[in-house]
Formats: structure tokens, sequence, C-alpha cells
């Protein structure tokens, strides 16, 4: 009878206990990886009451708030991952493991397998805007360059899941060699990455894409921009710096996004997603005779990854990143996405203030979307230009 | 607010525990009067006057109908109809009216006449439940079975009683009128209570939830496409789901219903071992078999009628329970389909005794149970058709084709593994008897020490199932 009532007793206390480590923080919380959307207090009223407002915002508040919610989340990850091979993710952006443990997003393989399609009558209304800015950007003594960014499924299909490899018809033309044809039928300049890493990977087994990445690693940005270069060059008229690459070396450092997925998995144990990262040492080529650019990018997260290999080497005098066509980050200074975005608020960049300072502007797409994506800012980048040039 | 939420457990369980506990003992039911009404009102705000006032209703109107020496029958028996009419129009109202609507408009297309407006009506959160409690009430009431409720919160109390108001088990008055006025909190029975709802915690969270991710993913597929192979292991997932799901439902309320002091009655009981559908449902929900045989198949003669109006009353007995899960015509078809093998049972007379058991007999009524589950969990009676066409087209070509690892994951497989070891492994003795012994002298502290940390795993267990399901971080925001 008195150990029941005891054990009674511990049971209502343990009921107690995330409050009270919410309060106290008695054990240290411990960060979980990835974005997520805060709630915000709930307005208490008759009708948010009435309509179930109120109580699913102070529902959706109290476990975010939870007090050993992100040791219970990282216990929950690691059980499944250690037991069951498994991954807990985000099911509206699944992370799906490889050979090898290697992570991939899920879209990027969907992608692999059935190719979006591609409308030529479509997209040509589009990809005619398109070349019309980089005529306009031309005209304003500018450069211009499309990059097309690879997808981690299409350049390692060999460490995709064996149902993925399996899935994709042979002779697949897919939306990326499509929208090469049309992109070569405007002559619209473009960086083919995807082809690029295909021709690297026949020479070299340096990785280009970490394992538990989603966006190519420095030494696949460093390629990129140096092809970047070489099509921009010839649209300047004053010179720019080169970037030599010297050597690359190979260790288990993770650097910038090269672990992005792994930390997604959020487990207490996440070694076994880093393997072999290829790191580039390389140089940017200064005289008197060449400027540093200012650059304009647009396009997602992988342009974070160009960004960051290129700020501070002296490449760029400066630059701007218009991430997802919203927000802007920029070297020097706000180099960095915030740590906290209201998703309502608007953007936060004056359009034709960037367009007028850049010297170069790269409009960075991913081979699994094209050929449209940020079409409103070519919308609007055209605007501004016709405006200028009328 | 269900029970197996973050926030029930950890909000609103450990204060409405303290408050029940540290009220005197003659007040209790007042606490956990407002506890429940909190509760309800929680989750569906505008339903809990419904409630409140259909409940005020009938417990004026028992008044009437339990005072045998003031009121003449007749009008006893017209208050009691009264009553039961005010409760049944407001659960056809709310639970049928978009139904009976729905087909008369499509009547009405098939004469190419123009629909009628209407504007859908929410379904009050168990709705069906409570209805049933208040039917048995009134009923019990008239039939002098039971003692009249002490006041109108007690009654209240018996209708929105949180652990058994939204999923079961439908708790009939008799049941339960005398815990209300007076009833033994000892922590022996708070200890079962703790042990039982994190039972029920553990099959909803840890092995209903896995399931259904797997029943889900495949009920969404195309059926003319599906190989059998993948039909066969998502009506499986399905049926273990269903069973873990609602039984675990039932344990949590029973253990919550110990925790404040009521002994409520079982709700499962090993369903999947039955050897027929008579059987079955002697193990599968037990409390609404037992309403429908006292309030409806008895009523309507039971057994003391001829063999074929026997028949005919179990059958339209089940029909109606089939209506009652769900306003669709594949929930009375699931209903007919039980009855039809109800019947049967009878025809063939088929011996119920547990002592008579047979492999054979019990995978063939698990076999024709989970066929019957197709209609329960199909969106409706083509969907159902066509999906068991799925199950019997058995072609090894498209079995080779199909990705069994888009549907089933690895915890997937191990979960529907282990699952007859929960549902359907005979125990040497019931749950109850178990517990029975542990209430003795003879039982070791090492026993209640044990059993508590198996209750305190399963509890963190599913606590880091439910943080995690809640948690879907973005790899990168994109606005």
């Amino acid at each position: 009878m008195r150990l029941s009532r005891f054990i009674s007793a511990i049971f209502i206390l343990l009921l107690f206990f995330p409050q009270i480590q919410r309060k106290f923080k008695i054990i240290q919380p411990t960060e979980l990886a990835g974005s997520i959307i805060k709630h915000k207090n709930p307005p208490f009223t008759f009708s948010t009451w009435l309509n179930g407002e109120f109580q699913r915002l102070v529902e959706a508040r109290f476990i975010s708030k939870l007090g050993f919610r992100s040791h219970m989340i990282k216990t929950e990850n690691q059980l499944n991952f250690s037991l069951f091979r498994q991954i807990s993710a985000n099911p509206q952006e699944p992370i799906i493991m490889g050979e090898d443990n290697w992570l991939f997003e899920e879209s990027y393989i969907k992608n692999y397998i059935s190719p979006i399609d591609v409308n030529r009558k479509h997209v040509m209304p589009y990809l005619t805007g398109l070349k019309e800015l980089q005529t306009r950007v031309r005209q304003a003594n500018k450069a211009f360059c499309v990059v097309i960014s690879a997808s981690k499924a299409s350049t390692y299909p060999e460490m995709l899941p064996e149902w993925a490899r399996n899935k994709r018809k042979k002779n697949t033309v897919d939306n990326y060699q499509k929208s090469k044809k049309l992109f070569q039928e405007l002559d619209i300049i473009f960086v083919d990455t995807p082809k690029i890493f295909k021709d690297y990977r026949k020479q070299s087994d340096n990785l280009l894409f970490a394992k538990g990445g989603t966006h190519w690693n420095y030494l696949g940005a460093l390629l990129i921009v140096q092809e970047m270069i070489k099509k921009v060059s010839p649209q300047l008229d004053f010179s720019i710096p080169e970037i030599i690459l010297d050597s690359v070396s190979k260790d288990n450092k993770v650097t910038g996004t090269d672990n992005d997925l792994g930390e997604l998995l959020n487990l207490w144990l996440d070694q076994s997603t880093i393997g072999d990262n290829f790191h580039p040492h390389f140089h940017v080529t200064k005289n008197h005779n060449i400027k540093p650019p200012k650059v304009l990018f647009i396009g997602c997260s992988f342009v974070l990854t160009l960004s960051e290999l290129l700020d501070n080497s002296g490449f760029y005098q400066s630059r701007d990143t218009l991430y997802y066509n919203k927000r802007l980050i920029s070297f020097p200074g706000k180099t960095t996405l915030p740590e906290k975005i209201d998703p309502l608020s608007p953007p936060d960049f004056n359009l034709e203030e960037l367009l007028e300072k850049a010297d170069i502007i790269v409009f960075e797409i991913n081979e699994t979307v094209l050929p449209l994506a940020w079409m409103d800012f070519v919308r609007d980048a055209v605007n501004v230009f016709r405006k200028k040039q009328s | 607010m269900i029970f197996s939420s973050l926030f029930f457990l950890y909000a609103f369980l450990p204060f409405f525990l303290i408050f029940y506990y540290i009220t005197p003992e003659k007040h209790r039911n007042k606490t956990a009067l407002a506890g429940s009404l909190l509760f309800y009102s929680w989750g569906a705000p505008k339903f809990v006057l419904v409630l409140i006032i259909s409940s005020i209703s009938d417990y004026y109107l028992s008044q009437i109908i339990c005072k045998t020496s003031e009121y003449s029958h007749k009008k006893r028996k017209s208050a009691l109809i009264f009553a039961l009419v005010i409760n049944l129009s407001v659960f056809l109202y709310f639970k049928y009216a978009n139904f009976f609507v729905g087909e008369f408009n499509s009547l009405l297309s098939l004469f190419k006449l123009d629909s009628i407006i209407w504007k859908e009506i929410a379904l009050p959160i168990g709705i069906s439940f409570f209805t049933f409690q208040k039917i048995s009430f009134l009923i019990d009431v008239y039939r002098g079975n039971a003692l009249k409720a002490s006041s109108v919160f007690d009654y209240i109390l018996y209708v929105a009683l949180f652990p058994q108001l939204i999923a079961g088990p439908i708790v009939r008055y008799h049941d339960v009128d005398k815990q209300l006025k007076q009833r033994n909190h000892n922590t022996e029975l708070f200890f079962s209570g703790v042990w039982r709802f994190c039972q029920g915690l553990g099959k909803k969270v840890l092995l209903a939830n896995t399931l259904a991710l797997t029943a889900d993913k495949v009920f969404a597929l195309d059926y003319s496409t599906i190989p059998s192979t993948a039909a066969w292991l998502g009506l499986l997932c399905y049926a273990f789901q269903i069973y873990f799901d609602f039984s675990g439902y039932s344990d949590m309320a029973i253990g919550l219903g110990r925790m404040m002091g009521f002994k409520f009655l079982e709700n499962f009981n090993r369903p999947y071992i039955s050897n027929s559908f008579t059987e079955f449902w002697r193990r599968w929900h037990i409390s609404l078999s037992n309403w429908m045989r006292e309030y409806l198949y008895i009523p309507l003669g039971g057994n003391r009628t001829s063999k074929a109006r026997s028949y005919l009353n179990l059958w339209l007995v089940f029909l109606l329970s089939g209506f009652w899960h769900g306003a669709s015509w594949n929930f009375v078809f699931w209903g007919g389909y039980h009855g039809f093998f109800l019947s049967l049972d009878k025809l063939l007379k088929a011996k119920t005794n547990s002592s008579n058991r047979s492999v054979y007999k019990q995978l063939l009524t698990f076999f024709l149970v989970i066929i019957g589950w197709v209609f329960f969990r199909a969106v409706d009676l083509n969907s159902s058709f066509s999906f068991l066409k799925s199950l019997f087209s058995f072609s090894s070509r498209e079995s080779l084709q199909f990705n069994f690892s888009e549907i089933i994951s690895n915890r997937g497989y191990f979960c529907l593994l282990i699952s007859p070891l929960f549902a359907m492994i005979p125990l040497s003795a019931s749950k109850e008897q178990f517990f029975a012994e542990m209430r003795g002298s003879t039982i070791t502290y090492l026993n209640k020490i044990t059993i508590f940390i198996i209750s305190v795993l399963i509890l963190f267990l599913s606590s880091c199932a439910l943080a995690n399901s809640g948690y879907n971080p973005f790899i990168y925001f994109r606005f």
C-alpha cells in the first residue's frame, strides 16, 4: 500500500517534470537543427475560443516550449535510426537514406525517377522573358549568367537506394535535358553544372557533394564559379579576378552546409552521415588591372554555398543574394539568413538599387525545377531595365 | 484534446489529478465534472452547451420517469419516449443530416431536379457515445435497474466524464450509478489505473500510429493497380491498427477512470482469437454489444421469438450498429456483413465455448473479420469492392515490381510482426485477473516496481514519439 502510494505520487510528479524543466532548465536543453515556424501567443477572444483557434495555438505553443522536448525528439530519431535504419524527417520534405548512409532529399529522387514535364508552348513565353533580361543586362554593360545547379541524385545515382535506381526508365529525357535545348535555342548563357560534374567524375574520385549534405560542397561550388567566370568575363569591359584551384584536401571535417541533411536528422550520434569531405584550396588572382566585381545572385539554398565559398576570398567587392527572391543577404554586412523571419513579412530589398549596383547577375535554377524558377524576379527586373532603357 | 497528446499528458492530466485529490472526497464529483466540461469544451466549444442542455432535460424528465408511485405508467412511458425522441433527434440531426441530405440530393439529380442547398453540419465529438449513455440512463431508470441520479450535476458527470466521453467504453448507467454516489479512492486502484493507462498509451502511440502509416498509404493507392500482396499488407496493418487504436483508447479510459476511483467494465478481450463471430462480439467493443443487446436486441424480441425473427433481429441490430459507426453505406454494409455471419453462427449452432478452440476456426474468423474491415476503412462502397478485388488479383509480376519500402518502413514491419503477440496470444490469465493478483498481499514489491518501470518506459517512449511527430523542421525555410 505504501509502495503504491509512493509510486503513484512519483507518477504524478513525472507528469510535472517537463514543466519543471521548462521553468528551471535542470538539464541543459539541446539544440535541434532545421527551420520551423514559431507559434505566437494565442489571442483569446470569444470567437477564437469558439472556432478552436485559441486552443490549437495554445497547444502548439505549449508543445513547442515543452521541457525535454529536444531530448525526446533526438531520442526518438536515434531509436528509429539505430534500431530500424529509419529517418524521421518532415513528411513534407522527407529525407531518404541511400547506399552507405548517403542522404538525399526525396524531391530530388522523385525528379530523378519521374522528371517534371516541359511543355514548350507553356514555358517559351517565360524563357523569352529570361532572354530579354539577359539582353537588357548586357545592354546595361553588365554580365548575366544562368547557373543550373545539379541535383545530388542525378550526380551520384549509384548512391541512391536500390528501389530508386531501378525505377528510372532507361533513355529518360528529363526536364534538364529539354530545358538545356531551349536555353541553347534562345542563346541564353548558362553554366551546365550537371555536365561539368559528370565530366569531372570521369577524371577524379573527389566527391562534389558531401554524404550528409543536400548541396554541392565547396569543391563543387568552386568548379562552378570557375566556369561562371569564363562565361561572364567576356561580357564585361573590365577584367575580373580568376580563381585558381591549388589543391584539394580530404578529411572528415564538415564545412558550411556539408552535413545539413545529417544535422536535420537530429540524432544524438550523427557521425554515420559524415564521410570524406573534399576541401578546395584556391587563390584569387589580383593585380592592378583586375577589378573585383559586385555580384548579385538570385536563387535558392544552392547559392548559399557559392556565396560562403567566395566571401572573404577577395573575388568580389560585394555580393548581394536574393534568397528565394525574398530575403536579401549581403557581403559585407548581413551575410547570413536571420534566425527569425516572419513568413508574412514583405521582401526586404530594393530591386532597382540592387540591379543598378551589380556588375554581374547570376541566376541560379536547380535542374529539378528547370526551366521555370524566379520568373517573378525576371518580370520585375525586366521592367526595371525597360524603364531605364526606354 | 486527445489522451495521446503531449498537451493532455503534461498540461491537463497532472493538474487535474492534483485538483481532484486535494478536493475533499464529498466534492470530488464536482471537480471531475469541472474537469470533464473543460476537457470537452476545449475540443468542442460549440457543442458543450448541447451536451449540458440535453443532459439537464434528461435529468428532469428522469424525475418523472423514476417516480413510480407519483405518476402513472402511461405518463412515465410518455416521458421516457419524449426523452428518447429528444436524444435521438439530436443524434440523428448532427450525425446523419449531412448523409441524408446528400442521398436525397443524389436522388433529385437522378430526376434532373435542383439539389437542396445545405450547409454541412459539424459532428460533435463523442455524440455517438454519450447519446447511447443517455439512452441507457433513461431506460435503466424507467426499468428500475438503477438508482436515480442524486443531482443534475452527478447526471451530467455520468454523461460527460472525460475518460469515456469521446470514444467509450459506453458505460451503462446501472454499471456506475453506485460509483457516482460513493466510490473507493485507494492507491492500489490508482496504481492499477496508471499501469492500464500506460498500456493503452503504448498501444495507441507505439503500435497503432506506426501501423496507420502503412494502412493509410495502401488505402490511398489506386486499387486497380495495387498488387494483392501490398493490399493484404495494408489490410493486415489496418486490422491491427484499429484494434490497438480502439482498445488502446479504451485502456486509457479505463485507466483514467481507475485513477478517479471508477471501475469501468472491460471493452476488449483479445477479439482476434475468436473462434466465431459470436465470440468476436463478446470480445470486441464489448460495451457496444452489451448496449445493443440490452437496449435493442432484447426489446425487439431477442431469442424469444421465432428463429427467423431472431435472425432478422440480429441482422437489423448489426445494420444499425454499422450505421452507428459511420454515416455511410459502407458502414451499413459492414454491419450487415457481421449480422450475416452472426446469423450463420446461430444457424450452424457454432460452439462458442472457449474450451473447444480450434486454430482453423480462429484463422477463418480472423480472415472473415479482416475482410469486413475493408468496408470499414475504404471511403465508400465502390472503393470497398475495388479493394476487395485487388486483394484477390494475385499478380506475381506486379508484386515483384512493387516497391514495398514506399509503403512500409522497417519499424512498420517490426510493429506488424509483434502485433499478434499483443493482440492474439492468449495469456494464462486475463488482464483483470493478473492485476487482481497484484492487489493481493502475496505480490512482492519487485513486481510493482517492475510494472512501474515498464509504465514509465512506455510513457517516455510514447512521449518521444509524440514529440517527434509534431516536430517537422524544414531544411531551409523558403519564404
